[in-house]
């Protein structure tokens, strides 16, 4: 990754995999410590994929971001949490081409904090915005990119 | 419903701003997103920017092998590459901004080239995630043959 002042650069690759078919694909990663990378856009049974379909990636990335976005929220007002889990349904339509398309993504996060002052002080980053989003979501780079194309509904459940 | 399908992921937090990914059945060792470690020697996963633009990279890549099958041909290999660009809107916050995908196919004799020529025109509408996403982010393919 590169930082020049306001902008941002980085990179990611793949590589057919040397499957049979022609749909498995192996993440390049560059020096990043992990072993095994795969996109399979083979297999439509998810017991029989090899890795995340990119609609999978995707929101796994909007979700991941999310996450992040609200646990750096609370970091700023020195709140963490005591267990934090968040889950992605993607609902995927034709258009009317005939072609598929994503028409949503429903996360909901479900964050635990047990000391009341911090539940209490943690609500403050879902404070809505001018933008109609919550506070947190505005530190978000995935999910704000999309949405001009896919609606990102967020729960929190808190 | 044979018009739509949903799918279904999940993350859990493992420490810091690490979260391992809930793939359901997937055959997949443990997949993890790192917002934690800055530099990518350190980090154990992808970041979110990084997820997505593996994701629009492979259903390009995807889309394309797709197209160049349905003449009954078949690529030995195809590779990828996307960088992406990530820019400050006015209110200061980072937005991703483009994505510029580079698609390697192995051309191994002149037939295929020519089908690969004639996929480059329309193999884009198969794609689910660059279609779903180009109106906030600009994407843009090349070739390298």
């Amino acid at each position: 990754m590169c930082v020049i002042s306001d902008e941002m650069k980085t990179k990611v690759g793949l590589k057919l995999d040397e499957f049979e078919s022609q749909m498995i694909f192996r993440c390049d990663l560059g020096n990043m410590k992990v072993k095994d990378c795969y996109i399979d856009e083979e297999h439509p049974k998810e017991a029989d994929m090899l890795g995340p379909n990119p609609s999978r990636l995707l929101a796994l990335g909007v979700t991941g971001c999310l996450s992040a976005s609200f646990i750096f929220c609370l970091k700023k007002r020195n709140l963490r949490v005591d267990d934090f889990k968040a889950e992605a349904e993607v609902t995927i339509i034709r258009n009317q081409k005939g072609f598929w398309r994503i028409k949503n993504i429903n996360v909901e996060i479900s964050p635990t904090i047990t000391d009341p002052e911090s539940l209490k002080r943690a609500k403050q980053c879902l404070k809505e915005t001018s933008e109609g989003v919550s506070f947190f979501e505005q530190y978000c780079i995935v999910t704000q990119s999309v949405r001009a194309g896919i609606e990102v509904n967020v729960n929190i459940d808190i | 419903m044979s018009n739509e399908y949903i799918s279904e992921v999940g993350i859990k937090l493992e420490e810091g701003m690490i979260f391992k990914c809930d793939l359901g059945q997937i055959k997949m060792n443990d997949l993890f997103i790192d917002e934690q470690n800055k530099k990518s020697i350190n980090k154990i996963g992808p970041n979110p920017s990084k997820l997505l633009a593996l994701s629009v990279l492979a259903c390009l890549a995807g889309s394309f092998t797709f197209c160049v099958q349905k003449n009954n041909s078949l690529l030995s290999d195809i590779e990828g590459k996307a960088i992406i660009t990530s820019k400050r809107n006015e209110e200061g916050f980072w937005r991703l901004k483009k994505i510029d995908i580079t698609l390697n196919p192995k051309i191994d004799n002149p037939k295929m080239r020519k089908r690969v020529d004639q996929c480059q025109k329309n193999f884009e509408q198969f794609c689910i995630i660059s279609e779903s996403i180009r109106e906030g982010i600009d994407i843009n393919i090349n070739f390298d043959y």
